[in-house]
């Protein structure tokens, strides 16, 4: 049910710390999507006001760089800030284990905006997927290349 | 360095006028009476103060003084027109008829009578917010017994055609009730004239303070009568018990006696205003969508959607300057304006929407200020949204396919 005007009862107070990434949003940006070192994630749909892209290069199972682009709240917007600058230096591993509850707590987003971590979590783990399909179809393509070559 | 913070979301609420204040002052202090108390000169004067604001609030609708019951607010009025009119009328009838732009206010009471067996015919809208008249005839059965539609909505500020409609209540008989709450004290507004049977006003929408408002309920042709919400004393003709809020009522005078004054010579001032913030964001902007019609709306309204951009994360980036948006982060679904949805603006675009409100004290200074922080705004967000990127890949695209 919502409230008064156009606020609905539930909504939720912005916190300093994701007001102060959406000023800064550190990690926004975009790497080409076709290139064989970059891993690409998204999440959300935009019909409900949300969606969230994250990507990842990497070189020797490490991130190099990780950079997000956003359409959503600010939480979502902080979410996949945050997200990114965690994954970078990490390993494709470690960055696996980085969990929506730890960025909903980092930003002290409050329950309602939970759902915007995720969101970032959901975009960082498919990126992590996209890069390791990437290279599995490489890995294939090189070995046909290498085997049958016609060189 | 603390930047000065901009309003310009009066359809939320206003600013109380000076005036408006210091009318009411006396009326906590030294004028403290109960306007029912006969029987010494405080009553008296609190009584009189009363009946003075009654017979202002009433002028500025064209109503009658005895026509007019104090409420609350808006949120009241809107619940005694409609759960009033059912009670009184239910023998006659179990149909309603309004629309689904309405306030909450209006939806929330009829969904309740919905739950207890009367049925509502949700009119539909147009892309610009209003209803047909056609529409409405179409909707009438020989059981309706109210019609509720607002005379401009809250959120695109679209006017329905308030006259048309109510001839055709009356040929039908059928009682006719608007929510006026954004429109008393924006617009001319004239029960006479608008054929209205019922009509909600608040004093906060017209820089009156809040807790206070007021339903009009028509004395002749036809005679309304109500079954009232709360029961306790014979005050306001029995429709509405309790001590009457003499301050606030003062106030609400003051207010609607104010806007009575000014009410053409601002509603122009805020028109040009409203078109200059208009004029200034699309001339530096591209694929901005105005929400409403582009005419026949609140001289204060602009609602806008700006492509690729969430409303919140938009509002949060211009945080000093308070506006409205059509999307919320709420709970796990994201459920965007309801109003903007019945006028058929996809969600993607109803999540990107801003609205704008301006008011009395709104400056040009303060538009042009607006306009820039929008822009700028705008433009930061575009660039790290992946709808804006994909787009432009899209026109890229496109382009060169066209070259070849
Ligand atoms: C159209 C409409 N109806 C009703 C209300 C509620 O008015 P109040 O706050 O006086 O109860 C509002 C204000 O938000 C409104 O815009």
């Amino acid at each position: 049910m919502k409230g008064g005007d156009l606020v609905p009862a539930d909504y939720a107070e912005v916190s300093a710390k994701v007001a102060m990434r959406c000023a800064a949003l550190s990690h926004a940006g975009s790497m080409d999507p076709s290139h064989p070192e970059v891993g690409t994630g998204a999440s959300g749909k935009s019909a409900e006001g949300e969606f969230v892209r994250i990507q990842l290069r990497v070189r020797r199972e490490t991130i190099l760089e990780a950079r997000f682009k956003a359409f959503g709240c600010s939480g979502s917007i902080a979410s996949a800030s945050l997200a990114s600058e965690w994954a970078e230096g990490r390993t494709l591993e470690e960055a696996g284990t980085i969990r929506d509850s730890d960025l909903a707590s980092a930003l002290e987003l409050p329950a309602a905006r939970r759902h915007c971590a995720s969101l970032a979590e959901e975009a960082l783990q498919r990126a992590i997927l996209n890069y390791r399909e990437k290279c599995r179809l490489g890995d294939h393509l090189n070995s046909i290349v290498s085997t049958g070559g016609s060189q | 360095m603390k930047r000065a913070r901009i309003y310009m979301d009066h359809h939320a609420t206003t600013p109380v006028d000076p005036r408006v204040l210091d009318a009411m002052l006396p009326f906590f202090t030294e004028e403290f009476g109960n306007a029912a108390s006969r029987s010494h000169s405080f009553g008296w004067r609190a009584e009189e103060a009363v009946e003075k604001s009654r017979e202002t609030i009433a002028g500025l609708i064209h109503a009658g003084p005895k026509e007019i019951v104090f409420t609350s607010g808006a949120t009241e009025s809107d619940n005694l027109a409609i759960f009033g009119t059912a009670e009184f009328l239910w023998e006659r009838g179990k149909h309603l008829v309004t629309c689904g732009t309405e306030h909450l206010a209006v939806l929330d009471c009829c969904r309740r009578l919905a739950n207890r067996g009367f049925e509502i015919t949700y009119l539909p809208v147009d892309a610009t917010g209003r209803v047909s008249p056609d529409d409405v005839r179409a909707a009438l059965r020989p059981d309706t017994i109210l019609i509720s539609l607002m005379v401009a909505n809250n959120e695109v500020g679209s006017l329905h055609p308030i006259s048309e409609i109510g001839k055709i209540a009356k040929e039908h008989k059928v009682l006719f009730h608007c929510d006026a709450s954004q429109a008393v004290g924006r617009i001319p507004v004239d029960v006479e004239a608008m054929g209205v049977d019922l009509l909600s006003f608040t004093a906060h929408k017209l820089y009156g303070p809040k807790g206070i408002g007021a339903l009009y309920v028509r004395k002749k042709n036809p005679r309304v009568r109500l079954a009232p919400l709360l029961h306790g004393g014979g005050h306001e003709g029995g429709l509405r018990p309790g001590t009457l809020n003499v301050p606030g009522i003062v106030g609400f005078g003051k207010a609607c006696e104010i806007a009575g004054d000014v009410l053409l010579e601002e509603s122009s001032r805020l028109r040009e205003l409203r078109d200059r913030l208009h004029r200034g964001i699309v001339s530096e902007l591209e694929e901005v969508h105005l929400n409403g019609h582009p005419e026949l709306r609140l001289p204060n309204n602009l609602n806008l959607s700006f492509s690729y951009v969430e409303g919140e994360s938009l509002m949060l980036a211009m945080d000093d300057v308070a506006v409205s948006s059509g999307s919320a982060c709420t709970s796990a679904t994201q459920e965007p304006s309801h109003v903007l949805k019945a006028m058929g603006v996809s969600d993607e675009l109803a999540h990107t929407s801003l609205r704008f409100g301006l008011g009395r004290f709104n400056t040009r200074e303060e538009v042009d200020y607006v306009v820039g922080r929008v822009v700028e705004s705008v433009k930061k967000l575009r660039e790290i949204s992946p709808l804006y990127e994909l787009a432009l890949d899209e026109r890229r695209g496109s382009r060169a396919g066209g070259l070849r």
